[in-house]
């Protein structure tokens, strides 16, 4: 038994060792981190592809820097294969951080990308997917103080991103895999600009299969993100004038959606419940002590918030004409996946309640 | 140290087990309590509410000199009967019960207030019940053992409080007869809830080594806990001012966050540390009295299984009832007038009528 | 043997209880202290736009570059309620904040005079924050004071806190300038808060004076030298320099300390404070008389002249307290509040304005250095 477990190792450890990677000392390899995809309208009516990326350096110094470097072409193929072309070292891939889209490229259908992303086995399923304002290229010479690389910078965006605003996690290339052909599912990406405080998330991007159709801001993508998503956190505040205001520190929790059928018609119930922490308070005094004011705070709370989503279902279901709320999905578990049902339609002309319920669980160390 | 054997405690054990069940985690609130009716002279009222713990400890001395093998809950049964006897003896069970819940949910607040804000509330009631489970279920002694740790850390806490006297002013407490007597009665009445749980004498003293010695038992924890009481609310007045208080939840964790001593950075958690091993304390001896009740009204058979059941109870009724500060209070705000005079009314009658009626009732009904 | 076997299924019954809870129940998860971002100073502006106030609360942080060295950086946040600001720094944050190691908070004049309780209210619900941050005062922009890099300073919030604690020695400061007094100070019944004033000129940050408050607004700001005048009346204990001048040649410095005394005498209405001052100093500089240290004379007279030269400017200082101000910035209406009783209604503040105060100023030299030159 011992000799097998002992002769076992060795061959297994041969064989690691024969056709593993060749190894190379550090100072000769890149590591990319980022990789970006553009497009541009040539002179002669063509469109061109660029594809940057950014990749890490490192110096015998122990120093570690960032360059980015750009592959074009007529396709994605062919940009891709110029790209490659111009790294002079070993490089490592799997090791991206972000995918960074431009808005035109988005605007074009995704597919192409997705499709390649998914066939190489060494993409690294869990990097952020953004869309951004401009070519990526100047996203990723953007340098961004405190930081090696913007992809750096990015990606800690995008790992913070769900403490605040409602955003969720689920902005990774898996995700994008796993919502771009799904029956009623959509992808919703977020999209990132270059403005004077620096790299700044500013909206959502919707898409409709693999286009995307439309930027939001990032005050419709908060009640956006808050309907579809579930477990977020964010801050609601109501606002009488400039002194007197609340902020309400939420969690969204036991998201519900319902979905039935009353006269031929669908009909979709959101239920939501909102617990949190009342961080800032010069609007409800006594809030502390008396209850009777707690339920009240609760009540408006719960009334503006219900107002909020159904202004935003609204414009929804008269503008965007997406489902971006993912309800299809709750209606196809239903009704079964029926094929030609079109779902961002039916859902644009449905009726949809919301219901939030609002608790608020803590209440700080006082109220000055 | 010498080894935990026998069931009886010493006098000295004694005097630390009645100091650690009428100190609680009140003590950080108790300024809130009462600076909004009494002011600045608050701290006369804390010293006042001493009477209530002292009359029910007088009660319990000529009790347990009548009767010194005997405690309360066999009394009752004597006097009233087995069912009427039994039915007190469980409402006095329900009563320590309270106190149990209300204390265990204000720990969790605090500690998710201030230490850890990412655990939930019910992994901080699990983490707190299996300590004071286990304690419990090793015996008195243990108990007695916690509580002397218990002094000790009151004792440090009353030091370090000391380091506030240099940033407050006297000025704060003055005028000091500004307020109508009527309002400082009216104060140290609702310090009723931090002086309670005394009744509980009336359990332990048949364990006390020398029950002749129970005197200066009741009159040393008294006189510690009173003096304990008036100092935390005078330094909260002091460094605070009568003004500040009504804006806080917890006046004393405020007062130990500013306190500045030389070379100890983090005194917060410190304090912080002594107030949850003071919670845990609490908890264990109510635990051990709840069985002890229980094992009076019905012979048990099964420990552990027993501890578990309380437990499990104990988590469902904070989880459900007492999860917010809100709701805590709210509850409290009923219960505690009527909990506080069921007991007093309780001590007293079994006492005067056990007190009062000539011959030995429990010889008697030894002798049928 | 059946006991054993019992309690075995019990403990075993707990152990799974409690691996439910802990492992299935969803809870938030700490973050790593790698991934904060470590704020150290905090700075409060408002800019009014058309739809009402926006507050705009940068944060300047600490950033670590590859070589080693700490810098400073600014994250901005802009909306219209305090809460909603937090939400959209984060907009522009790759990491999270970690607060607690706030030095310095600044305000602008233009907040300050619209109002702090917001920030009050804010911080004062953060179990996390900083006490021990010191509170300034700034005319423009917070924005101004971040972004100057200051030598031999990681960030211009090291270099305020650095100048707070100087100032305590030379200008006669007080303590009283941080955050936990302020909650302290502002709701209290007679008291003020007053908090240091900075401002930029040509590049350079220096405390230009002290900013009075009335309860959370900002009421008047004050000169250095004003500002001096009114510690000593208001500090218990405080130091500073002091100086007699004849001409700009002949003038004598004193580093002194002052103590303060005040009694509060009600006649019939009327309210009078007695401020009693004892100011001993240390002569270190000289050039007005001969004869200081060897002639008790001189040194008497000095000392007399001294004392009645302090009081002067203190008594100025009263008068345009009393009637340009309008502000009790000295406190005296806690005293009289913790002899003649609190929550009368009574505004302190009006009070102290029309009430008489009078000013004792004992002075005396301490030592006399290791002679003249």
């Amino acid at each position: 038994m011992k000799r097998y477990l002992i002769i076992i190792t060795i061959l297994l450890t041969y064989m690691f060792y024969l056709y593993g990677n060749t190894r190379v000392p550090i100072e000769e390899v890149d590591i990319i981190v980022g990789f970006g995809y553009d497009v541009m309208d040539k002179s002669n009516g063509q469109i061109q592809y660029s594809v940057p990326f950014n990749s890490y350096i490192f110096k015998p110094n122990e120093e570690k820097l960032s360059v980015t470097k750009t592959g074009r072409g007529k396709n994605l193929t062919e940009a891709e294969q110029d790209r490659d072309s111009k790294v002079e070292r070993k490089y490592i891939s799997g090791l991206e951080m972000v995918y960074v889209i431009s808005e035109k490229y988005a605007k074009m259908g995704i597919k192409d990308l997705i499709d390649e992303r998914f066939r190489n086995t060494e993409a690294n399923d869990m990097a952020y997917v953004v869309v951004c304002k401009g070519n990526s290229e100047d996203i990723f010479s953007f340098q961004e103080l405190g930081y090696i690389s913007t992809s750096d910078y990015i990606y800690g965006l995008m790992k913070n991103i769900d403490g605040y605003n409602f955003f969720s996690q689920n902005y990774k290339l898996i995700d994008v895999f796993v919502r771009m052909d799904s029956k009623g599912r959509q992808v919703l990406l977020p999209y990132i600009e270059i403005s004077k405080n620096g790299l700044n998330l500013t909206g959502l991007a919707l898409f409709n299969k693999d286009k995307m159709v439309k930027k939001i801001d990032i005050k419709e993508a908060r009640i956006l993100n808050l309907l579809r998503e579930d477990n977020v956190k964010g801050v609601l505040s109501i606002r009488k004038d400039n002194k007197k205001y609340i902020d309400f520190y939420a969690k969204s929790k036991n998201r519900k959606v319902k979905c039935y059928k009353e006269n031929g018609k669908y009909k979709f119930d959101i239920n939501l419940t909102l617990t949190g922490e009342i961080i800032s308070n010069t609007l409800y005094e006594d809030i502390l002590s008396s209850k009777d004011v707690k339920e009240k705070f609760e009540k408006d709370m719960k009334q503006q918030v219900e107002n909020m989503c159904n202004e935003f279902i609204n414009k929804m279901q008269y503008q965007y004409k997406i489902d971006c709320l993912e309800l299809g999905r709750y209606g196809a578990a239903e009704f079964g996946r029926l094929k030609n049902v079109d779902w961002n339609e039916i859902v644009s002309n449905s009726e949809i309640k919301v219901n939030v319920k609002v608790m608020v669980e803590s209440e700080g160390r006082g109220d000055y | 140290m010498n080894k935990l054997s026998g069931n009886k405690i010493t006098p000295n054990e004694a005097v630390y087990i009645l100091i650690g069940i009428m100190l609680d985690l009140n003590i950080v609130s108790i300024a809130n309590a009462l600076v909004p009716i009494a002011k600045q002279t608050s701290w006369i009222s804390a010293l006042l509410g001493g009477v209530y713990p002292l009359y029910v400890g007088i009660l319990a001395v000529f009790v347990s000199r009548k009767y010194p093998k005997d405690n309360i809950l066999t009394l009752s049964k004597n006097i009233f009967g087995n069912i009427i006897g039994n039915i007190l003896n469980f409402l006095f069970l329900i009563s320590l019960m309270i106190y149990f819940c209300a204390g265990l949910s204000e720990v969790t607040i605090i500690s998710r207030t201030y230490v850890v804000p990412f655990l939930s509330s019910l992994k901080i009631y699990v983490s707190i019940l299996l300590l004071a489970a286990y304690t419990a279920s090793k015996g008195l002694k243990t108990v007695s053992r916690i509580c002397f740790f218990n002094f000790i850390g009151l004792i440090t806490l009353i030091i370090i409080s000391l380091g506030i006297l240099r940033n407050g002013s006297l000025l704060n407490v003055s005028p000091v007869f500004g307020v109508s007597l009527k309002k400082i009665i009216a104060a140290s009445r609702d310090s009723a809830y931090d002086y309670a749980l005394m009744e509980t004498v009336f359990l332990i003293y048949p364990l006390i080594e020398d029950s002749k010695k129970i005197k200066t038992i009741v009159l040393k924890s008294t006189a510690f806990i009173v003096i304990v009481y008036t100092w935390i609310t005078f330094i909260s007045i002091y460094y605070l001012g009568i003004d500040i208080i009504p804006k806080t939840i917890w006046a004393f964790v405020e007062v130990s966050r500013d306190i500045e001593i030389k070379n100890i950075t983090n005194l917060r958690y410190l304090v912080l540390f002594i107030l949850l091993f003071i919670s845990i304390k609490s908890m264990s001896i109510l635990y051990y009295l709840s069985l002890l009740i229980l094992d009076n009204i019905k012979k048990i058979k099964n420990k552990p299984i027993v501890i578990f059941l309380i437990g499990i109870l104990v988590i469902y009724v904070c989880k459900n009832y007492f999860k917010t500060l809100h709701d805590r209070n709210e509850i409290l705000e009923y219960a505690i007038p009527v909990i506080t005079i069921y007991n007093l009314s309780y001590v007293s009658v079994i006492s005067l009528v056990s007190l009062l009626k000539k011959d030995d009732i429990v010889g008697k009904k030894q002798k049928k | 043997m059946e006991k054993n076997k019992k309690n075995k299924v019990m403990i075993i019954c707990v152990l799974v209880a409690v691996l439910i809870v802990f492992f299935l129940e969803k809870s938030e998860e700490a973050p790593n202290v790698e991934e904060l971002d470590i704020a150290v100073g905090i700075g409060y502006n408002i800019t009014e736009k058309s739809d009402g106030i926006y507050y705009d609360i940068p944060f300047n942080v600490y950033y670590f570059q590859e070589n080693g060295k700490t810098k400073s950086n600014i994250r901005q946040g802009r909306d219209k309620t305090t809460g909603q600001v937090k939400q959209e720094r984060q907009r522009e944050s790759p990491r999270s904040y970690s607060l607690g190691f706030e030095k310095v908070v600044l305000i602008e004049e233009k907040f300050a005079k619209y109002g702090i309780r917001g920030i009050l209210d804010v911080s004062f619900n953060l179990p996390k924050f900083n006490n021990d941050a010191f509170v300034f005062v700034c005319r423009e922009n917070t924005n101004e004071y971040f972004k100057e890099d200051i030598m031999g300073y990681t960030s211009t919030s090291d270099f305020l806190y650095g100048l707070i604690k100087n100032m305590q020695d030379n200008w006669f400061f007080g303590e009283n300038y941080k955050y936990k007094d302020l909650i302290l100070i502002v709701d209290s019944e007679g008291r003020n808060a007053v908090l240091p004033y900075i401002e930029k000129e040509k590049d350079e940050i220096a405390i230009k004076g002290m900013a009075l408050f009335k309860g959370d607004k900002l009421k008047a700001v004050i000169d250095i030298n004003d500002a001096k005048w009114m510690n000593i009346l208001r500090e218990k204990k405080s130091k500073g320099l002091l100086t007699l001048k004849k001409n700009s040649k002949e003038y004598i410095n004193s580093y002194s300390s002052s103590q303060k005394k005040v009694k509060c005498i009600k006649n019939g209405e009327e309210c009078k404070f007695i401020i009693d001052l004892d100011i001993s100093g240390d002569i270190i500089s000289n050039t007005m008389y001969k004869d200081l240290f060897s002639n008790t004379e001189t040194l008497k007279n000095f000392e007399k002249l001294m004392a009645s030269e302090i009081r002067g400017y203190l008594l100025d200082f009263v008068k345009k307290m009393q009637t340009d101000y309008r502000v009790d910035c000295l406190e005296l209406g806690k005293i009289a509040a913790a002899k003649y009783g609190r929550g009368t209604g009574v505004d302190w503040n009006e009070v102290v304005c029309r009430s008489e105060i009078e000013i004792n100023v004992r002075f005396k030299v301490n030592s006399v250095g290791r002679g003249e030159y």
